[in-house]
């Protein structure tokens, strides 16, 4: 029996329809959205926050999970990362009001950035050698800002239409932003031969 | 539901099972203190433990550090006792203060072992064997010890930077990051780097490993070595290579061992060869060891524990007199003095009910 561990949200379906391409039979994504927990011939599957699909994959929940590499950069460690899903494309960029005092990384020396990804973004500020105060939030990031609660925003951008609404510019790219496969390290031991058919039939579909 | 004594008696037991194991391998018991001057113990720790060190300040000024690891410690205060030429087996039961890597709780059990002043595969294999017996003896069936090497990368990637990025990736199981790294390599190293990902399995995947290699690899000649010595323990069947193991600690610079159990998310158990940290310390004596983690077991044999005490009612001197001696004839005695029926039956749930003249009742 192989257990996953799948993200609710807009990750769901593309995640679903890959797993489905690689011969899994799970429900469509609809379906699969009305209960927490399902179960094939050979697999399970468990239905949590993105947020969440690493410490199920981490502490033996599942032996398998499919999560973000942004959730991954926040809570990663310990994790096999064997594949990239080629689904869930985005990136995390810097984002400031449109007529700010933020124009680059640089000017956020001294400055309040808000953002849901604290881990990630002390990380790019420490490479860059800028100090700012990270803002630890968890919903609606534009809010800082909007609010003067921050100077800019570190987020996921994926068509740049929230930012605009809310008028801000999308500075530069943090870090590119993929879907990816997850597995506990034991898992990938003792269900060798099921997890390593699953990564290649996946890999075969993604052509990578 | 988990109590304040529910994982007490798992515990108890585990751990006089696994004393005796190590004894009857002629180890000896070893007590390192709770808290370590953290700025003699920081060169010698593993990347985990460095990072996730509980620190104090004494009432010296100092820094302590609440024991994230044991061998460290314990290696340290060894070499200074052992003298030139000597053999040391030392082993410990523990508790250590740092994230489990199983349940991510803040401190956790752990039994191991080191062996100081013995070099080559007979005592690497010595400590690969503890470890498959210690996980025999807490009841894992289904486990695997894997093998690799901790200087496996130090031979095929000089620069030590691309290095601990290329163990990160092959930590993370991301092949197509390892690969992207290993281009900046050597090129003599590309092709058995590009294929270390998947090299795990039997002794044929070292024969794979020897044809992709740039040259004969000691890291490879001492991996057979220990699989041989292994082989004449007995110990085939849940032995495993695996070349992109990455360690579980930065010491280990030569064999290193991970264990795998069903039922246990992370690793179990895990050990290797740290010659190079003995010389980091003053004095280049050759030392392996390896340990379990002990919790994960602890959790499961705690449902099987049954009570152990008797419950003696009565407080006559007679009453007394039987619960001494039961006591004496080694039973745990538990004496109430007369008590309403309502009670006795709560209690015979808890102990197992025997009347003044020890017969049960």
């Amino acid at each position: 029996m192989l257990s996953i561990a799948l993200p609710k949200g807009r990750l769901l379906a593309p995640a679903v329809a890959r797993l489905r391409a690689a011969g899994l039979a799970l429900p469509d994504a609809e379906a699969l959205d009305r209960r927490l927990v399902w179960e094939g011939d050979g697999w399970r599957a468990a239905l949590a926050k993105p947020a969440d699909v690493p410490t199920l994959v981490r502490y033996g929940g599942a032996d398998l999970g499919i999560c973000g590499s942004d959730v991954l950069g926040e809570d990663g460690e310990g994790l096999a990362q064997p594949l990239g899903l080629g689904i869930g494309i985005c990136r995390l960029a810097l984002a400031a009001p449109k007529n700010g005092p933020v124009r680059s990384p640089a000017d956020c020396q001294g400055r309040r950035v808000a953002t849901k990804y604290p881990r990630t973004a002390r990380k790019w500020f420490k490479t860059l050698d800028v100090e700012a105060t990270i803002v630890p939030m968890h919903g609606s990031v534009e809010l800082g800002p909007l609010t003067g609660l921050s100077d800019a925003i570190i987020d996921l951008v994926e068509t740049g239409r929230t930012l605009k609404e809310n008028g801000l510019v999308e500075l530069v790219t943090v870090a590119p932003v993929e879907a990816r496969l997850i597995a506990g390290r034991a898992a990938l031991k003792l269900k060798q031969l099921e997890t390593a058919r699953l990564i290649a039939a996946l890999r075969a579909g993604s052509g990578s | 539901m988990r109590t304040i004594t529910s994982g007490a008696p798992a515990l108890r037991s585990a751990s006089a099972a696994l004393r005796e194991l190590y004894i009857s391998y002629g180890y000896e018991e070893a007590l390192t203190p709770s808290f370590e001057p953290w700025d003699e113990l920081r060169p010698a720790l593993g990347r985990h433990a460095l990072k996730q060190t509980l620190k104090f300040i004494d009432d010296g000024g100092e820094v302590a550090a609440l024991r994230p690891e044991v061998t460290a410690g314990l290696v340290r205060r060894a070499l200074r006792e052992r003298r030139p030429d000597e053999i040391r087996r030392y082993f410990y039961c523990q508790k250590i203060f740092r994230r489990s890597p199983v349940n991510g709780r803040r401190e956790f059990w752990q039994v191991g072992g080191e062996i100081l002043g013995g070099a080559g595969p007979f005592f690497d294999a010595e400590a690969v064997e503890l470890l498959g017996r210690s996980l025999q003896l807490l009841g894992a069936a289904d486990f695997t010890l894997e093998l690799g090497d901790g200087g496996l990368l130090i031979e095929l990637v000089p620069d030590p930077a691309l290095r601990g990025e290329l163990k990160g990736a092959l930590a993370r199981h991301d092949g197509a990051a390892a690969a992207r790294l290993a281009a900046g390599a050597p090129e003599a190293s590309r092709p058995l780097l590009h294929e270390l990902p998947f090299l795990r399995g039997e002794a044929a995947v070292l024969d794979a490993a020897e044809k992709l290699a740039p040259r004969p690899l000691a890291a490879l000649a001492r991996l057979r070595a220990l699989g041989l010595a292994l082989e004449k323990r007995g110990w085939v069947e849940h032995v495993m290579f695996d070349l992109a193991l990455p360690g579980w600690a930065d010491y280990y610079d030569g064999p290193l061992v991970e264990a795998y159990a069903a039922g246990v998310a992370g690793v179990a158990g895990a050990g290797g060869r740290y010659d190079g940290m003995t010389a980091g310390l003053g004095k280049p004596v050759p030392g392996c060891g390896a340990a379990l983690l002990v919790d994960p077991f602890l959790e499961r044999l705690n449902g099987k524990q049954k009570p152990e005490a008797v419950l003696l009612v009565g407080d006559t001197a007679g009453a007394s007199v039987r619960a001494a001696e039961l006591r004496v004839a080694g039973r745990a005695v538990v004496q109430l003095p007369a008590l309403d029926a309502k009670t006795l039956v709560a209690l015979r749930g808890q102990y197992r009910l025997v009347d003044e003249g020890g017969n049960p009742c």
